[in-house]
């Protein structure tokens, strides 16, 4: 029960332009703040596009699904191309219950 | 003072200082300063000795402790008018004592302070904190203790009252004006601190009420000393004391500093036999009063919140499901059991509109009994406002529109229009509508939400094939409604994601998980639906308890590390007669 990894969320470059935030551990209302702190990071530097890498998510809650949720948001109103480059099977699947998967720049 | 001391005696030919220096760097001591001559008697003593020891003056002999000569160095502890008190003797030649007095009542202060800590601490109730602070009053400076918290409800203030070697505090309110009865409360309670610098003269009665209700006999009662700040015990109300307790002899009444506004007043009694508050005494009260006040105005405070935090959640509390005839419903809502994670699952029903003699054309839409279940994205208190924010605006809206699709698309643009962004709410409409043969019809319109499961009678449990946007993240929603049949005895169970969130099992690190929810929903055909609903919620309390059943509210293992315990609601709803 101890060994749950930390919530990290590390802020990539594949190319310039893009931000690419990689999120590992467990996002949910405890570190959603944590992750939006990055994301409004990535938004606010002007980039492009704006990348997320959830595959190595272990846990995602309302409030993690909300941060994903405000990004495409956020995204949308300055323009910025938001997609989902990682994902795990669970997260794909809560994205089809919230029926955003036809919304969401998601991975074939 | 050294060279004034030891066995080498006072120094001979060096210049002696002016008496009058002398005596102040005497006086300026703490400790106190005998010195006898040969026959006992003293013949100089300091400020600090004579508040220490009563009874000792120059010209007359020394009072009895100062008699023998402590055979151990360091000297010994003796008691002397209700004092302990370190004395220790040196000789300073021609037979003369020096006798040096060490007040040990410094040490049951450090003791009293420690006790008031911990008492104080001991409640979040401002009640309770009162209720300490008058016991620490009497258990170590004064024979009757009153705090009087500040008015709140109909201009009446609460008092608790406790009294020296008599069991628990007594409590009771009264009228704020009756605080202008004791001298000087008015001003505590509204937090002025009356004798901070000690300013009281003898026969200077002078209370300072604001309103001039300067209430008390001219002439003072002659309590006041030089250094006693104590207020004029003249003039006490009947209320304030016990009863048979007698008069007053000594009184100090102080504010309860709180965090901005006064927490309340404390009013310190003494019988007139004891001696009157001295310096050491109000510095005491000082403190007790200091940290009663802080230990009440967070209590307050912490009652207020509480207060605001039952309101908002009373407003998620589940309704009482009612009767609709041709079918039967049941529910449960367990809120999240960790502080500050007050969630955002809801159900609610809305019935037909019963104003019967309504209008032909007022525009009252008519239509089947509505149920819902949903979850706003989100903890605290922000979540439970906006989850009583759309079951009322549910309300409203079904006055108008009947179409669960139409319902969800205004409840989305409401959500867009909302002045707190990010509002997001999944949730599931389910309209019921009565068929012949017992049936029920469902119409379900989902929204972001895990789909409704289906019941058979013979046992199988399907997934509606309903699905649909989450609310307040797009523009344009996309919905695909479907409308299911139940025959009697099936059952359509409506879920929040608590329910297959919930983590634990045998490892503790495993979700319920929808798999889970099925199987465990087929194994209940053929129940009452209340039993299948106590069942199922029955069954994923377990799952968070590490499958060690019973061990319910504890749900050892999700506290550390794993993901925190959500909201679980469940709503079923059954068709025909029980049965």
């Amino acid at each position: 029960m101890k060994d749950t990894p930390p919530f990290q969320v590390e802020s990539l470059t594949p190319e310039p332009g893009t931000a690419r935030l990689v999120m590992t551990g467990e996002l949910d209302y405890t570190t959603a703040d944590d992750a939006s702190a990055e994301v409004a990071k990535a938004l606010a530097a002007g980039v492009g596009v704006l990348e997320f890498d959830l595959a190595g998510l272990q846990f995602i809650d309302s409030s993690g699904m909300a941060v994903v949720m405000n990004a495409y948001i956020g995204a949308q109103e300055r323009g910025t191309a938001f997609r989902i480059v990682a994902l795990t099977p669970y997260l794909r699947h809560l994205i089809e219950v919230v029926a955003l998967d036809d919304v969401l720049d998601l991975p074939g | 003072m050294k060279g004034a001391t030891g066995s080498t005696g006072p120094p001979r030919g060096a210049v002696r200082p002016a008496p009058g220096l002398l005596a102040a760097l005497l006086d300026g001591s703490g400790e106190g300063i005998v010195l006898c001559d040969a026959d006992g008697v003293v013949t100089l003593a300091n400020a600090a000795a004579v508040r220490l020891m009563p009874g000792v003056e120059p010209g007359l002999p020394a009072p009895a402790p100062l008699g023998a000569v402590p055979s151990a160095p360091d000297g010994r502890t003796v008691i002397h008018g209700g004092r302990a008190i370190r004395i220790r003797a040196e000789a300073v030649g021609d037979g003369r004592l020096a006798w040096y007095l060490a007040d040990l009542d410094a040490a049951p202060r450090t003791e009293f302070l420690l006790e008031a800590g911990r008492r104080l601490s001991a409640s979040l109730n401002p009640r309770r904190c009162a209720r300490a602070a008058t016991e620490l009053a009497a258990d170590f400076l004064c024979d009757v203790a009153v705090v009087l918290l500040p008015a709140t409800v109909r201009r009446r203030m609460e008092w608790v009252r406790a009294v020296s070697g008599r069991p628990g505090p007594e409590e009771g309110t009264l009228p704020v004006a009756e605080a202008a009865q004791v001298p000087g409360l008015t001003d505590a309670l509204a937090g002025l601190r009356h004798g901070t610098s000690g300013q009281h003269a003898p026969g200077d009665t002078g209370q300072h009420a604001p309103g001039g209700t300067g209430q008390h006999a001219p002439g003072g009662t002659g309590q006041h000393v030089p250094g006693d700040t104590g207020q004029d015990p003249g003039g006490v109300p009947e209320w304030l004391l016990p009863e048979g307790f007698g008069p007053v002899g000594h009184l100090l009444v102080l504010p309860l500093p709180g965090n901005g506004v006064p927490a309340g007043a404390i009013v310190l009694a003494r019988r007139p036999g004891r001696s009157p508050f001295d310096d050491d005494d109000e510095r005491m009260a000082r403190d007790l009063a200091t940290r009663a006040g802080a230990a009440i105005s967070a209590a307050s405070l912490f009652r207020e919140q509480s207060a605001i935090n039952a309101i908002l959640t009373g407003d998620l509390l589940p309704p009482e499901l009612p009767e609709i005839a041709g079918m039967r419903l049941a529910g449960r809502l367990r809120a999240s059991q960790q502080a500050g994670a007050i969630g955002g699952d809801f159900y609610d029903v809305y019935l037909p509109d019963t104003a019967t003699d309504t209008a032909p054309d007022d525009g009252i839409v008519e239509r089947p009994p509505l149920v819902i279940l949903g979850d706003v994205c989100g903890k605290g208190a922000r979540a439970a406002v906006l989850a009583g924010q759309v079951r009322h605006s549910l309300r409203t809206l079904l006055l108008l529109e009947s179409r669960t699709d139409r319902l969800l698309e205004l409840l989305n643009r409401s959500l867009l229009a909302s002045p707190s962004p990010h509002s997001y709410v999944t949730m599931i409409l389910a309209a019921l509508r009565t068929a012949p043969g017992d049936h029920v019809l469902v119409d379900l319109a989902v929204a972001g939400h895990p789909p409704p499961l289906v019941l058979r009678r013979d046992g199988t449990v399907e997934e509606v094939a309903a699905r649909g946007s989450i609310l307040g993240v797009l523009k344009q929603i996309s919905l695909w409604p479907a409308t299911l049949d139940l025959a009697p005895g099936e059952v359509c169970l409506l879920y929040s994601d608590g329910i297959t969130e919930a983590f634990g099992g045998p490892g503790g690190r495993e979700m319920f998980g929808e798999e889970r929810l099925k199987a465990a929903l087929a194994t209940c055909a053929g129940m009452p639906v209340e039993a299948l609903v106590e069942r199922l919620e029955q069954l994923s309390t377990e799952w968070l308890g590490g499958g060690l059943g019973g061990g319910v509210g504890g749900a050892p293992g999700t506290g550390l590390g794993t993901g925190p315990q959500d909201d679980r609601a469940l709503l079923a709803v059954r068709a025909g007669r029980p049965g």
